[in-house]
């Protein structure tokens, strides 16, 4: 929509004298513009009633039919097409006179007789600030159009957002979230969700920015880590991969902090990636019992060799909450710019009120002097005590009833060498299971069971590591680091082999799940009994109607009704 | 052509087209390392980090490299909170 530039500006010169009226247009027109002119108001409000190219009026104060000022009464002007600044011209020069001319909208002024090179340099810049103000009108009526247009996809890309949250929402027992977006689009997302072996996965992510932009680079975050957990990957694979998808599929200044937790109930262990977030905290009796820092770059940045998916573990305690925030808690300024800060929040937490959320919103809106604040604020807490809850009836239980299977089936799978490491064993036999109708907390099981089993197999079977380890300081990073070297070691001759069975027994029957090792086997008539999991027989022995451990110990049998 | 690079007083989002243009026209004079002098920068967001982040691999690609010099406390902290150090070589 250009402004053309090269048009000749079109004048009307209003005055009853035609000799005086021809000599104007001569000379407008020896001076490069168009003059047309018109003896009477009457012909002129035709004209210009039906003309919207005219751009300036010369117009005399006393004609044959009117004052020239009846042009510019407003309700006659509202019925032209075209809207023109106006040069009056009369003999008479009295400063009422003028001022009246003015107050009715005249832009300029000549006294007869007229000087022409005058009226000439009136006339130009009179043409120049009319072009002018067409070229802002135009642009704002652009500016409207592109308005309207925004708004419509933002709201078409809020309406995709919000329904990919919806799929994921965090509504278990015991998650509490508070989420204060700074726009329309919050960068931050809080997630929580239970994989099928009874695992909870949490994930704080707070993406580059706020607004559209964040959100779009947070979707890729929210479907890896929802299809993840439901395949019952563990909690290194998830980061790796949300990382690896990042890096690749956003620009490369756009990057997203994250805190990712897994917490297993059954071995009582609970494992926090914290990755440019503000620290997490483990809370007992307003206590911070434990801090998890950043210890990583925020996902998106480092390519899939440099990654760094070393985890924090600790046992998790029975009693207590996890607390995690984004930076937009901690780095609310007040009046004097200070930082709402850790000290704050660990203030708020040592009070321990009885609704902490609401505390801490109060808290910060007394801090930042208003409830605007400069970023996304996304504060949660989890507390496992009451996540699951539904462990100490149902899943533990052996009395669980199995379904009326009727037909036998066996599924058995052998992956040797490399394989072990890339490949989820759990995850390939729970989406079997689910296939055939399992229902889902007998799969629960099946996987905790199976989960362990394999981990024991490739951990001491094949890679030969010791649970020793563990208990040492530093011991799970140490741990971690061996096992990473041995699994490189991986040769061909390195297999396991699971098969699961349907085994009718009497009027009943049985799941009989079998995983066999290559390695050596062991003395498994003394097994140690420790909490980390020497070969972590407890769980099983919760969970199982029966295990057998088969000669030279590299193949163990366990059966669930 | 010089390989130090001054970072501005406030480095966010509007500092991008200026910064991406030095960072390209450095580039081609092929120095072996290039330098971010921070002395006068105050201020340094998430958008800022990405800049630096975005600058880094550019540098790596033309096998050059890059070390940022001169920060103040409160921004080193920022970059160290970030771990950036991680990353990108920081004096």
């Amino acid at each position: 929509m250009s402004m053309p530039m090269h048009k000749m500006p079109r004048i009307l010169v209003i005055d009853d004298d035609e000799m005086h009226n021809l000599l104007l247009c001569r000379f407008l027109k020896s001076k490069g513009f168009e003059a047309i002119p018109v003896h009477s108001i009457e012909e002129s409000k035709q004209i210009l009633r039906r003309d919207n190219n005219i751009d300036l009026l010369v117009l005399d104060y006393q004609l044959n039919d009117g004052v020239g000022l009846e042009l510019l009464a407003p309700d006659v002007r509202s019925s032209f097409l075209s809207i023109a600044p106006v040069i009056m011209m009369s003999g008479r020069c009295e400063d009422d006179f003028l001022e009246q001319c003015f107050v009715c909208g005249v832009n300029d002024y000549l006294i007869k007789p007229v000087n022409l090179s005058l009226l000439a340099l009136k006339v130009q810049s009179l043409v120049t600030s009319a072009g002018m103000q067409r070229i802002i009108r135009q642009q704002k009526d652009a500016l409207e159009i592109f308005k309207a247009e925004a708004t419509r996809e933002e709201q078409i890309a809020k309406f995709t957002y919000e329904y990919l949250l919806r799929q994921n929402s965090y509504n278990y027992d015991g998650v509490d979230v508070w989420l204060k977006s700074f726009s329309a689009f919050s960068g931050d997302v809080a997630l929580v969700k239970k994989s099928p072996s009874g695992n909870l996965y949490f994930i704080l992510a707070d993406a580059t920015g706020h607004g559209l932009a964040a959100a779009i680079t947070i979707l890729p975050v929210v479907t890896i880590f929802n299809s993840m957990v439901a395949k019952g990957f563990h909690i290194q694979k998830i980061v790796s991969e949300i990382n690896r998808k990042l890096v690749l599929d956003t620009p490369a200044d756009r990057f997203v902090a994250a805190v990712v937790v897994e917490i297993n109930p059954f071995k009582r262990s609970l494992n926090v990636w914290n990755g440019a977030m503000p620290p997490v905290f483990w809370v007992h009796e307003g206590q911070v019992i434990h801090q998890f820092n950043s210890d990583h770059m925020a996902l998106g940045i480092m390519n899939e060799n440099s990654f760094d998916a070393t985890l924090t573990t600790i046992d998790l305690p029975h009693n207590g909450f996890l607390f995690a925030c984004s930076d937009g808690l901690s780095e609310q300024e007040n009046a004097h710019l200070e930082h709402f800060a850790s000290d704050r929040i660990i203030e708020t937490i040592a009070a321990q009120p009885a609704n902490l959320l609401t505390d801490l919103s109060h808290r910060l809106q007394a801090h930042a002097g208003s409830d605007n604040y400069k970023d996304d604020v996304s504060v949660c807490i989890i507390q496992p005590s009451l996540v699951f809850g539904d462990l100490n009836d149902s899943a533990l239980q052996k009395n669980n009833q199995l379904p009326s299977i009727i037909n036998n089936f066996e599924w058995a799978v052998k992956l040797s060498g490399r394989q072990l490491e890339s490949c989820e064993l759990p995850p390939l036999c729970n989406h079997f299971l689910d296939q055939l109708g399992v229902d889902y907390i007998l799969r629960k099981k099946i996987f905790a069971v199976l989960a362990e089993m394999v981990s024991n197999a490739l951990d001491h079977g094949i890679l030969g590591l010791s649970s020793a380890i563990k208990i040492k300081p530093n011991g799970f990073i140490q741990y971690f680091y061996e096992r990473e070297e041995q699994l490189k070691k991986l040769s061909d001759k390195d297999f396991i082999k699971i098969s699961i069975q349907w085994i009718p027994f009497e009027s009943e029957g049985q799941l009989v799940l079998e995983v066999e090792d290559s390695g050596a086997g062991y003395d498994y008539n003394n097994l140690p009994n420790s909490s980390y999991g020497g070969r972590g027989y407890s769980l099983i022995k919760q969970l199982a109607e029966s295990i057998e451990i088969i000669a030279p110990g590299n193949k163990i049998r366990a059966s669930i009704k | 052509m010089s390989n130090i690079i001054q970072l501005p007083k406030r480095f966010d989002y509007s500092a991008m087209n200026d910064f991406n243009a030095t960072i390209n026209t450095v580039i081609t004079g092929k120095h072996k390392k290039i330098f971010l002098d921070a002395m006068l920068m105050d201020y340094i967001d998430s958008s800022g980090l990405g800049l630096l982040v975005m600058a880094y691999k550019k540098i790596h690609e033309s096998n050059s490299s890059m070390t940022i010099i001169n920060l103040k406390p409160s921004a080193r902290e920022i970059l160290l909170l970030a771990n950036l150090q991680k990353l990108i070589d920081i004096k």
